[in-house]
């Protein structure tokens, strides 16, 4: 059997699924015998989320060579949503019928089986970018922040001083600012190199934020109109990277 | 009351439906109602005919509605146009308003959930057929005598409650259509997905949804004709585009362009993952804006993970347009950031129907596009083709101000 995992509760793996589906609909995830890994650009190109999940987050981890399983994302996603909050997961590659074992045992053991998909295509690099500001915050903060811009408009203003972090929204005639500064309980460690800011569409922040939010704290980093990046750990080891390229209001 | 805030783009917006204006009834809709003269034939208590078929459902007082056939006092085969919008593009508006204002509508007061007489029952049985059914109606009174305009539903003809429904002629059932209709465990939307796949027209499917002889048992129901018509837009829409969103982007930025009763489109298609705008512009003395000086802009749109809520800015004509254009992705197998420009002009002086821009924008997008290599040249053959200033447009365009403002991760990449 060249790939074998077993997470004990079975949400682990539906949020790390949870989180790639807020960006594509299909997706590879590539395994050795230390990792495994997904890279992943939206349709438009907009944000990209990079997935890191070490052998030792695992409570069981087997996996011989370099393997690739491209799997339909919805359709993961519905089984998992089957999944019992008591419920330990196994997750089987079984190559010779092309297909995914997902085994959740509770009371029953349930074996469902789905397709690999034949997706090829090489893994994009992800941008390498300095940046300025680097903030890490109380998830919880950056999700009511964003609620509130998501009343005034569809992109939210995302500045940094030495002094904290700001986010604002503005309509035709109203608007929001929403100011975690530093030395409050929000935000746990701010560093900002030059101040910065930057515009971001929500429709992928809310998102992105959204599935991060199982994670207590995340870490923000930002230049002047460069990408965000957003990161969140999974188990210890494990880290959810999102990247989204700015707006940019010039003209 | 009359919300002072609203006063000016609050025609525009609500068409009728959402009554902002804190009116029991649509003004507009109740002035051009007396528009149209009736024909004495339908002003009788007994009438006889081939219905094309037609079966609608009211949505005032929801959930206890007005439903009932439609039936005018003539007898054929060609009675069937009188209700098959898909033959209607290119027709005037004097010969649409003539096979409405021939339709006597009989109604029946009825919850949507069930509980329904005989006559509703055998005009439901009458509303899956494909061809023309011959009926009789015994009427209470004498029909009114209006035509009733609605945004989203072809106009409806004099109406009077119906005492006795007779139905004379046999329904003709496709097999496609008796098994859809026949199985109780399919979900509404499958069933309308299957028909459409079958190649049922529109109107036929959005007669049976409406109906209540689609879907799972329990949930059955009557479903206002407006509701019905965009709900099947939606439903097949979406099923498409699931398609399209797995094909190649466009090679070139294209534009089609096509006018209809005073309705002037232009569709701009840029290569970029699928993504949708409509753009309306309504000119003062056109059905919702009867007052006023200046053109007003309403628009809606979606990105790649399409609409999580209705589009209440542009409304049914969005779901409209949104068909025709994933029937010609689908047909050209690619995928686009497409937008719908459609100005209307003061020709188009009551509303028809969102089958204006359905058959419009499938015409338009049968028609050989102008193919151009870049945005910018695109945008001003778009510029051009329409009557309104540009900045109107440009300001209102979601997608547009994307275009120009959203940076790509890629560019980030150092390719």
């Amino acid at each position: 059997m060249p790939f074998r995992a077993k997470f004990s509760d079975a949400r682990t793996w539906k949020r790390i699924v949870d989180a790639i589906s807020v960006l594509v609909d299909e997706a590879i995830f590539r395994a050795n015998e230390n990792s495994m890994r997904v890279r992943a650009m939206d349709p438009s190109h907009v944000a990209m989320v990079d997935i890191y999940l070490p052998a030792g987050i695992f409570d069981e981890y087997a996996c011989s060579g370099e393997v690739a399983i491209g799997l339909n994302l919805d359709e993961m996603g519905k089984v998992m949503r089957r999944a019992g909050t008591n419920d330990e997961l196994e997750l089987v590659l079984d190559e010779a019928a092309s297909s995914l074992r997902v085994h959740l045992k509770g009371a029953t053991t349930r074996t469902f089986r789905l397709s690999l998909l034949d997706i090829g295509g090489e893994e994009p690099p992800t941008p390498s970018i300095k940046f300025n500001v680097e903030a890490k915050m109380l998830s919880d903060a950056l999700v009511q922040a964003l609620k509130d811009a998501e009343l005034f408009s569809d992109h939210v203003r995302v500045s940094a001083t030495p002094d904290g972090v700001q986010i604002a929204a503005s309509g035709d005639t109203s608007g929001v600012e929403v100011k975690i500064d530093k030395g409050s309980e929000a935000l746990l460690e701010l560093s900002v190199a030059e101040s910065s800011r930057a515009i971001y569409a929500l429709s992928y922040l809310s998102d992105m934020i959204k599935a991060a939010s199982v994670s207590e704290t995340i870490t923000l980093s930002f230049s002047t109109d460069m990408p965000l990046k957003l990161e969140f750990r999974v188990l210890g080891e494990g880290k959810v990277t999102y990247w989204l390229a700015p707006r940019i209001e010039a003209e | 009351m009359v919300n002072p805030q609203l006063s000016r783009e609050a025609c525009v917006l609500c068409k009728g439906s959402r009554l902002l204006c804190g009116k029991p009834r649509c003004p507009i809709l109740m002035k051009v109602q007396y528009f149209v003269p009736v024909k004495d034939a339908v002003l009788k208590q007994d009438i006889s005919g081939s219905s094309p078929p037609s079966f609608f459902v009211g949505h005032f007082g929801y959930p206890q509605v007005f439903a009932g056939p439609m039936l005018p006092p003539v007898t054929g085969e060609d009675t069937i146009i009188f209700d098959k919008v898909e033959e209607w593009f290119g027709k005037g508006i004097e010969e649409i308003l003539g096979y409405r204002s021939l339709l006597v509508r009989g109604m029946v007061r009825a919850n949507v959930k069930g509980g329904w007489g005989r006559t509703l029952l055998e005009a439901q049985e009458a509303a899956m057929s494909f061809k023309p059914v011959d009926m009789e109606f015994f009427l209470e009174k004498t029909p009114r005598f209006r035509v009733e305009f609605d945004s989203h539903s072809q106009p409806m003809g004099p109406t009077a409650p119906l005492k006795i429904l007779k139905v004379v002629g046999e329904p003709v059932v496709p097999r496609k259509v008796d098994r859809v209709v026949g199985d109780t465990d399919l979900k509404a939307s499958e069933g309308v997905a299957q028909l459409y796949l079958e190649g049922m027209p529109m109107s036929y499917i959005s007669r049976l949804f409406s109906a209540a002889l689609l879907g799972v048992e329990k949930d059955r129901r009557l479903v206002p004709t407006r509701w019905a018509i965009t709900a099947t837009d939606d439903i097949v829409s979406r099923k498409i585009l699931s398609k399209v969103k797995t094909y190649p982007e466009i090679d070139k930025v294209l534009a089609f362009r096509k006018s209809y009763l005073d309705n002037h489109f232009v569709i701009l298609m840029i290569p970029h993952a699928w993504s949708f705008e409509q753009l309306e512009a309504w000119y003062p003395g056109t059905a919702w804006l009867l007052k006023g000086k200046r053109p007003i802009v309403v628009g809606d749109y979606e990105g790649y993970g399409g609409r999580k809520n209705y589009a209440s800015n542009v409304s049914g004509a969005y779901y409209a347009a949104r068909l025709a254009v994933a029937e010609y992705l689908e047909r050209v197998k690619k995928q686009a950031l497409v937008i719908v420009f459609r100005e209307v002009r003061p020709g188009y002086i009551m509303p028809l129907g969102v089958w204006v821009i359905r058959e419009t924008v499938r015409s338009a997008l049968k028609s050989e596009p102008q193919v151009f290599e870049g945005i910018d040249e695109a945008l001003r053959y778009v510029r051009e083709s329409l009557k309104l200033e540009w900045e109107y447009w440009r300001t209102k365009s979601k997608l547009l101000e994307l275009l120009f403002k959203q940076r790509t991760i890629k560019e980030f990449l150092g390719f």
